[in-house]
């Protein structure tokens, strides 16, 4: 790639960007950091677990985003009684205006290329592993028949941390399978203020399409292109080892309050992340900011609480916290010099 | 466009910077440390008064400190990461530097990553590329300068203020001795009774001899002081020998067998122990004209020697055996005079005929030997016939046998006869000069006198050169009311205090001088004597003596005055004697 289309690349990633949150955000009141991390896992071309209370607009956020996209936007209420084929779709015997009789595929969901699983913990774990398994293999295999979803495939679930009960948590591996867990937070008295404004008439206000599909995937592409410097891995790589709390290096909450780290599959959606960062900013490199920024969504949902920090009331954000200050962006000699 | 190697000359310029700057700061941080450092050695380099080695310690502080640090920080040098690292710090280009030198050329965004850090790197000013060279710590290093500094330039520490020496310890050389020499001399002349007593005597020589020594190479006043005391002690035990201990049955039994009118200063001077007086007194008894009181002082003479024996005071009774025999040549001396001055009495003057009285009625031994002196002059003035004429009148004097109408005995009779054939020929003549001479002359002292003059110069001496110590001159046998008196009728042998030739004494301590003689005769002291069955007493019932400086208290043993406690050493420095006087009543009471 010539290094003027790269800059040109950057320079429409970052004027996309602000544009596609300011479509949004005719939308959506407020959460622009829900907004801009979830912007992250679409570039990055991972999936996002939003998880808030209900009514604070994870399915308008997505809804609005899909409609930004132009791209295909497809739905799942994830229920008890949801089966894997509502999901992933199935064959169905049907007659022909000849009369003859055959098996066509009936798609599900899955198929779109934008898909909410709204309230994901609602359904069967098997339900749950038709879902993750198309996250994961941008696949489904229906009657013996593998088909290929459409790129760009960008799964966003739901997840309400009240009315626990009756729901299937999801195990941690397949937690593991999402790029970010973003936490949705109550808007603020303002954000709220102007909600009622807009949700209380007859205005109904409909976003633009901004990013055509082609340049998401374009997109997308840039985004792997970023270059990322070996203090930085070596800084993402640190970060998730001293999660684990076996390491030596893990601080003393870790080794307290975790009884599971993040693995592999963190350090590298860390460094995706950022790049998405450093894309939607413009730079052609990530930085140590960026994995810091990106820490908390990355690894919130990678970190397994031990019963001891359940019981403590120790979140995994105070724990990444923890790990952000105790773990060095430098070597220390380095830091030395550059602090004096 | 910037190309990759604008990167590189752009990246190795600063860091060259960096580095540079790291090193000048590390440089300066040991410089700082190794002066600190250097303080406490400076101040031990004072304190042990190396004064010579406190400004080379402190350079030394400051070479080795920036020395060490700069080895330090080469071995410790950044590597281009941790500058690039170092720069998108200070510059806060999140991380491009880095990426920049670290990132693969084959990657995509290779190009523009290091045109946006050659970019970042071509921005940035000086200043704000580079790391501080004076942080805070370095405010250290003028204090530590000042500090060396100071320390290197502080005046010397004082010398430690001289400790006195205690009392006595100061050191003595004599560098000539006569003093000592002479009481060397004194016991090897000194006759001894017997061989006991000669190894007594040797024995004696010989620690003087040591201690003669010792002086002249130097030893510590108070030990010198001892010796010499200890040395007097034992020269004053040979003396009072016959007074003292079970011989003292001897010389009570002898005193008793000369209870005679005849003998009665003579008893008094052996009771006193001055035998020369012994040796008048009885040449004295000897020489008066009284045959029967001569005859009874000549037994009680006998009778004492004897008893002497019987008690087992064999010397005693050896030397009075001696006393016995000089008696009887005084005897015969006397009557050899008495016989020539009757047949000279006609050519004698009238002093000599007086003299001839005395010597008869009082046994005077002067009246004796100016008796004798005349005798010879007028022997000498006599012309060949009066010699004749007077040697006829005394063959007929002694062939008639009597004399002026008296008889004569028969011993009488001869000893005129005798006389008168000396009379007649000129060897006889000369014969009866010199017997006149030899009368005539201080007859020689008695082995006991002699011994007893030689113990007493010695002690003399050792008085003198306990006085040469600085002990004082009020010693015994140098003091006029001594008890042990100088020796009748000469000279002092030891020629007294400061009589020689000798140098005074090369005093090498610091100490202050000799405290002054106190002007008193006699120094006394309570007695509680120590009653040893098997040594000699040294009391003789004496309750006040007289006393010398360290006679009474001695650090071992038993002194003249009876012996030293342990709790009482040093007790002078330990009671509330005033300070002004501690000095001197120290150097009495000293061993």
């Amino acid at each position: 790639m010539a290094e003027s289309e790269l800059e040109g690349q950057l320079r429409q990633a970052r004027d996309t960007s602000g544009r596609l949150r300011a479509a949004i955000g005719t939308v959506l009141v407020g959460q622009h950091d829900v907004v801009d991390q979830v912007v992250w896992g679409l570039l990055a071309g991972g999936h996002v677990l939003l998880e808030g209370a209900p009514g604070l607009g994870k399915t308008l956020l997505v809804r609005t985003l899909a409609q930004c996209l132009e791209l295909p936007f497809s739905r799942i209420q994830f229920t008890p009684d949801l089966m894997p084929s509502d999901v992933t779709g199935t064959t169905v015997l049907v007659t022909d205006e000849h009369g003859r009789r055959h098996f066509t595929l009936h798609k599900g969901p899955i198929f779109g290329q934008i898909v909410l699983a709204d309230e994901i913990n609602r359904a069967t774990p098997k339900t749950q592993s038709a879902l993750l398994e198309a996250m994961q293999e941008h696949a489904v295999t229906i009657a013996g028949t593998r088909h290929v979803l459409e790129e760009p495939f960008f799964v966003l679930a739901t997840e309400n941390p009240i009315e626990m009960e009756g729901t299937y948590p999801l195990p941690e591996a397949q937690l593991d399978r999402f790029l970010l867990k973003i936490v949705v937070p109550t808007p603020s008295e303002d954000e709220m203020t102007r909600i009622l404004e807009r949700t209380t008439g007859h205005a109904v206000a409909t976003p633009e399409a901004v990013l055509s599909r082609e340049q998401l995937v374009a997109m997308q592409s840039t985004c792997r292109d970023i270059a990322v410097g070996e203090p930085i891995m070596r800084f993402a790589v640190r970060l998730v080892s001293a999660s684990d709390p076996a390491n030596a290096s893990a601080p003393a909450l870790v080794k307290k309050a975790i009884r599971f780290g993040a693995g592999v599959r963190g350090a590298q959606s860390l460094v995706l992340a950022a790049k998405a960062v450093a894309l939607l900013d413009g730079r052609a490199n990530v930085g140590f900011a960026d994995i810091t920024r990106v820490a908390r969504p990355v690894l919130r949902h990678r970190l397994i609480r031990s019963f001891e920090g359940e019981a403590d009331g120790v979140s995994t954000d105070d724990v990444i916290g923890a790990l952000l200050d105790a773990v060095p962006t430098v070597d220390a000699r380095v830091a030395k010099v550059m602090a004096s | 466009m910037t190309r990759a190697s604008d990167f590189d000359a752009a990246f190795r310029r600063r860091a060259a910077v960096v580095r540079r700057r790291l090193g000048l700061r590390a440089s300066f941080t040991g410089v700082a440390l190794g002066l600190a450092l250097s303080i406490p050695c400076v101040a031990a380099a004072w304190y042990v008064r190396a004064d010579a080695a406190r400004a080379p310690l402190a350079v030394a502080g400051v070479v080795v400190g920036g020395a060490a640090a700069l080895a330090v920080q080469r071995r410790r040098r950044l590597s281009d990461v941790e500058v690039a690292l170092f720069l998108d710090g200070r510059l806060a280009t999140d991380e491009v530097i880095s990426t920049a030198v670290a990132i693969d050329e084959a990657a995509p965004a290779a190009g523009l990553v290091r045109d946006r850090a050659t970019v970042a790197l071509q921005n940035a000013t000086e200043r704000q590329a580079r790391p501080r060279v004076l942080l805070r710590h370095l405010l250290l290093a003028p204090v530590a300068l000042a500090g060396a500094v100071a320390v290197t330039l502080v005046p010397s520490r004082p010398a430690p203020a001289a400790v006195e020496a205690p009392p006595g310890t100061d050191v003595v050389t004599l560098e000539k001795t006569p003093e000592l020499d002479r009481v060397i001399e004194s016991l090897e002349n000194a006759k001894a009774r017997n061989e006991e007593e000669r190894t007594r005597f040797d024995a004696l020589a010989e620690r003087a001899r040591k201690l003669r020594d010792r002086a002249k190479a130097g030893a510590p006043r108070r030990e010198l002081q001892s010796e010499m005391a200890e040395l007097g002690d034992a020269l004053a035990e040979e003396s009072a020998r016959d007074r003292s201990g079970d011989r003292r049955a001897g010389l009570e039994a002898a005193l008793a067998a000369l209870d005679t009118p005849e003998l009665r200063k003579a008893k008094q001077a052996l009771a006193s122990g001055d035998s020369r007086a012994f040796d008048a007194e009885t040449a004295a008894a000897a020489t008066r004209a009284d045959d029967a009181k001569r005859a009874a002082a000549k037994d009680a003479l006998d009778k004492a020697a004897q008893a002497a024996r019987a008690e087992g005071a064999e010397d005693l009774a050896h030397a009075l055996e001696e006393q016995k025999k000089r008696f009887e040549e005084a005897e015969k001396r006397a009557r050899g005079l008495r016989a020539l001055s009757d047949a000279m009495k006609s050519q004698m003057p009238d002093s000599a005929k007086l003299d001839e009285t005395r010597m008869n009625e009082h046994g005077n031994p002067e009246a004796e030997r100016r008796l004798a002196e005349a005798l010879e002059k007028a022997l000498a003035n006599m012309t060949e016939e009066e010699r004749r004429a007077l040697a006829e009148h005394l063959k007929q004097q002694a062939a008639n046998g009597s004399r002026d109408g008296k008889p004569l005995s028969e011993e009488d009779a001869r000893r005129l006869a005798e006389l008168a054939s000396k009379l007649e020929t000129a060897e006889g003549l000369k014969e009866l000069a010199d017997q006149l001479k030899d009368a005539a002359k201080e007859q020689p002292p008695s082995a006991d006198a002699q011994r007893e003059e030689q113990l007493a110069a010695a002690r003399a001496a050792l008085a003198a050169a306990k006085g040469a110590l600085g002990i004082g001159a009020d010693e015994p046998g140098t003091a006029s009311t001594g008890a042990i008196a100088k020796p009748s009728g000469g000279s002092d042998p030891a020629g007294g205090p400061g009589s020689g030739d000798r140098e005074g004494p090369s005093n090498k301590s610091t100490s202050a001088p000799p405290t002054p003689t106190v002007a008193a005769s006699i120094a006394s002291a309570r007695v509680r004597p120590s009653n040893d069955p098997n040594g000699s007493s040294q009391l003789i019932g004496v309750g006040r003596v007289p006393a010398a400086a360290g006679e009474t208290a001695r650090t071992q043993g038993v002194g003249a005055l009876g012996s030293a406690a342990a709790g009482e050493i040093e007790g002078v420095s330990r009671s509330d004697v005033p300070a002004e006087y501690r000095d001197q009543v120290g150097r009495y009471f000293r061993p």
